[in-house]
């Protein structure tokens, strides 16, 4: 989600910034996903407290289409520790622009300052080919055996979007509880790759 | 073809005036020389008024009560010739370098731009101004009578063609910088003013004094005439200071750097030119002054620290003194000088300002101004380079990228038309397939693994344990063998499941996942496994 999210806003030209608490985005997959990487800021943290500060600096500057925090690896008791103020302090300073601040954590902390929760869930892994024993043993593998992706499962717990406010396109009706299914695709099984690189075989691509 | 001179009376006093603002609204006095022979040089207005001479010496000035003493700084005089200079150079490219406090402009072609030569001179004064100074502007039809004017008048002062004896009439002989005999023999003859001057006849003026009097007489006339000797445009922008105490602390150094920003900016404005980059240099005070220890052996002993030096690269030409000073104490704090500061000199890296047109259609983007500053304000929470944009090296090696500083171009590369293209994909395929990102894990983590029959069958890391539900792999790649770092690994993708066995939490993100997607690898090399990062 992170990474589709900041494909689609530097699509539409826009500078975007990602607060990285873990250090953990890749580079590499996030341009073979759509992330155009020259709009991009790319702030790597060493702790919550470093990337806290860092998105207050952020928002304060102004301009950006997305700010993304990322606190996917940062422990949940840590991030629990966050006075409410903060993420009160983040509303205030974006809800009057055009910035879109998207905080990715391991429970949602933000609470009732939080405009959309969503919990998201993977399900399913595809293959491209797979055994397995009737007692669902993973039997020896073909070789050119590759991650196609996974089903994902998306709940809305909260939503306070206007309903002029949601796009056509977009996968959710506006009540909390609705939920819906995505695919996820491996980047090497996207068609852009396969047509840039040529098919023929399984083959993977960074 | 008219000229302009710009002359600056009491040079010495207004370049220590330029530095320090608030010495206009008191008396002081420049005092040079070594002790015990100091002596005053120079005195402003205030200081003349209450009584203290040039000559003096610096006890004598320190009798009187209230007025300051400072010492004459050279590097002052430099900084504020070097001022003096742009503000010629804002108007004409041709000017000549006549003395520390005084250059003369050549006005040709001046007129497109200006209304009038009043709107010339008027101009020049607003520039002074700015840059600190207070001159006195004079344009005439030749050089040497507007040099006279300009010493001799206050404030602007346009002489009319073919008026020049009449406007220099009055002024005193001394205005013509006559030698020393020269002008006590005109004050023997009662010759007080240029008038007078004018009126003696030439042919008995040669006689007496000769080809230096012939030449004095047309100056008084007016009629004195010479060609400019042009001086090379520099583009210079530095301002030096000397303190008396060294400085230890910011606060008290913002506020040094802050006026010297301020000065710079303003020469940089006058030329119509921007700060592509500030370098800072500050000299140190050597240690063993601050110990006291003055024994000969120690002062020889000991050398002087290096000085520190450090230079502030700019994303985009700036000319805001504010923000040059946010950006300079941001650095400052990071990477501080080891020892007070003593001397401080400050360059600015002179380039074209930025021109950008706004469009009603550009997505959003960050001022560049305000973007530098806050990423400055990032980078001394998080480290210098821990922020900025990721760019992808030209390798096959895993991990391998760097860190550019971000630039913004706010040049939109997608037009309406592909917006609507997008807008109306996304509505006919309303579940699109979302892309699978990767979270790595820096640095890689070591893990365990139990092998059966050549694939994964269990793994071990960051506390946790799982069995591999489905694997792909391995895939080999290897590079940089001619390197002395080449690298060599088998990679996995590997779904594992932490329920079917006891398994503690992660580690470092204190989560226990039921299942999870991860790629792992065995460094051939190194001959160990490794988690390079799990599927999000």
């Amino acid at each position: 989600m992170l990474v589709s999210t900041l494909a689609s806003r530097t699509a539409a030209s826009e500078v975007c910034a990602l607060v990285d608490a873990g250090d953990a985005f890749d580079p590499h997959s996030a341009e073979t996903a759509g992330v155009r990487l020259k709009q991009l800021v790319w702030v790597r943290c060493r702790n919550a407290d470093q990337a806290l500060r860092a998105t207050d600096l952020l928002i304060q500057g102004g301009g950006f289409g997305l700010i993304a925090l990322d606190l996917s690896d940062t422990p949940p008791h840590v991030v629990r520790s966050v006075p409410l103020p903060v993420w009160f302090r983040f509303r205030r300073a974006v809800e009057s622009t055009p910035t879109i601040l998207l905080v990715v954590e391991q429970e949602s902390n933000a609470k009732s300052c939080a405009s959309l929760v969503l919990r998201l869930q993977a399900q399913e892994t595809r293959w491209s080919q797979t055994s397995k024993d009737p007692e669902g043993h993973a039997l020896p593998h073909l070789s050119g055996c590759l991650l196609d992706g996974w089903k994902s499962h998306a709940e809305m717990i909260r939503s306070r979007a206007k309903e002029d406010w949601i796009p056509p396109h977009a996968i959710f009706v506006d009540t909390a509880g609705s939920c819906t299914d995505f695919e996820t695709q491996a980047v090497w099984n996207l068609s852009h790759v396969l047509s840039q690189h040529g098919s023929g075989g399984a083959h993977r691509k960074r | 073809m008219a000229f302009a001179s710009i002359f600056v009376p009491n040079f010495a006093v207004q370049a220590a005036e330029r530095a320090e603002p608030v010495l206009r609204e008191r008396a002081f006095v420049l005092v040079d020389g070594n002790p015990p022979l100091c002596r005053v040089v120079a005195v402003n207005k205030k200081a003349a008024q209450a009584g203290i001479e040039c000559g003096m010496t610096k006890t004598d000035a320190a009798q009187f009560v209230g007025a300051g003493i400072r010492p004459h700084s050279r590097m002052q005089d430099k900084s504020a010739h070097a001022a003096l200079l742009d503000i010629g150079w804002s108007v004409s490219p041709r000017i000549e370098d006549t003395a520390e406090d005084a250059i003369v402009l050549d006005l040709a072609g001046s007129d497109y731009l200006f209304d009038s030569e009043q709107g010339i001179a008027i101009h020049l004064m607003q520039c002074s101004s700015k840059c600190g100074l207070l001159p006195n502007v004079a344009i005439a039809l030749n050089v040497e009578t507007s040099l006279i004017a300009a010493r001799g008048f206050t404030g602007i002062t346009v002489v009319p063609a073919r008026q020049e004896s009449k406007y220099l009439g009055d002024l005193p002989v001394g205005v013509l910088s006559p030698s020393v005999e020269i002008a006590e023999t005109l004050n023997r003859w009662g010759v007080h003013t240029c008038g007078a001057f004018a009126r003696l006849p030439v042919l008995h003026l040669s006689e007496r004094l000769g080809q230096e009097g012939v030449r004095l007489h047309a100056l008084a006339r007016g009629a004195g005439s010479r060609s400019l000797a042009i001086a090379e445009q520099k583009s210079f922008f530095e301002e030096e200071m000397e303190l008396d105490d060294a400085v230890e602390e910011l606060d008290p150094l913002s506020f040094l750097l802050g006026r010297m920003l301020d000065q710079l900016c303003a020469r940089l404005a006058v030329r119509s030119l921007a700060a592509g980059a500030i370098r800072a240099r500050f000299e140190l005070q050597p240690s063993f002054e601050s110990t006291l220890n003055f024994r000969r052996e120690a002062v020889h002993q000991k050398k002087p620290p290096d000085p520190y030096e450090s230079k502030l690269e700019l994303p985009i030409p700036v000319r805001d003194s504010k923000m040059l000073l946010k950006l300079l104490r941001l650095r400052l704090q990071s990477h501080p000088p080891a020892a007070p500061i003593r001397k401080i000199a400050l360059a600015a890296e002179p380039a074209r300002p930025r021109a950008t047109q706004g469009g009603l259609f550009l997505p959003r983007f960050p001022e560049p101004e305000k973007l530098g500053l806050t990423i400055a304000r990032i980078a001394n929470v998080v480290g210098e380079g821990n922020i900025g944009s990721p760019s992808l090296a030209d390798t096959h090696r895993p991990e391998e990228f760097h860190m550019e500083h971000f630039l913004v171009s706010p040049e939109a590369t997608e037009t309406k038309q592909n917006k609507s293209d997008a807008l109306r994909s996304k509505k006919q395929n309303r579940h699109p397939k979302i892309p699978a990102s990767f979270r790595a894990f820096r640095p890689p983590v070591p893990a365990q693994l139990e092998l059966r029959a050549g694939r994964p069958f269990r793994v071990i890391f960051r506390g946790m344990r799982g069995e591999v539900l489905a694997a792909s792999g391995p895939w080999r790649t290897s590079g940089d063998w001619w390197r002395e770092d080449p690298w060599q690994q088998d990679e996995w993708d590997l779904e594992i499941d932490f329920r079917s066995s006891s398994s503690g939490c992660d580690a470092s993100t204190n989560r226990r996942p039921n299942r999870g997607l991860y790629r792992f690898y065995y460094d051939v090399l190194r001959q160990g496994w490794f988690v390079r990062g799990v599927y999000d």
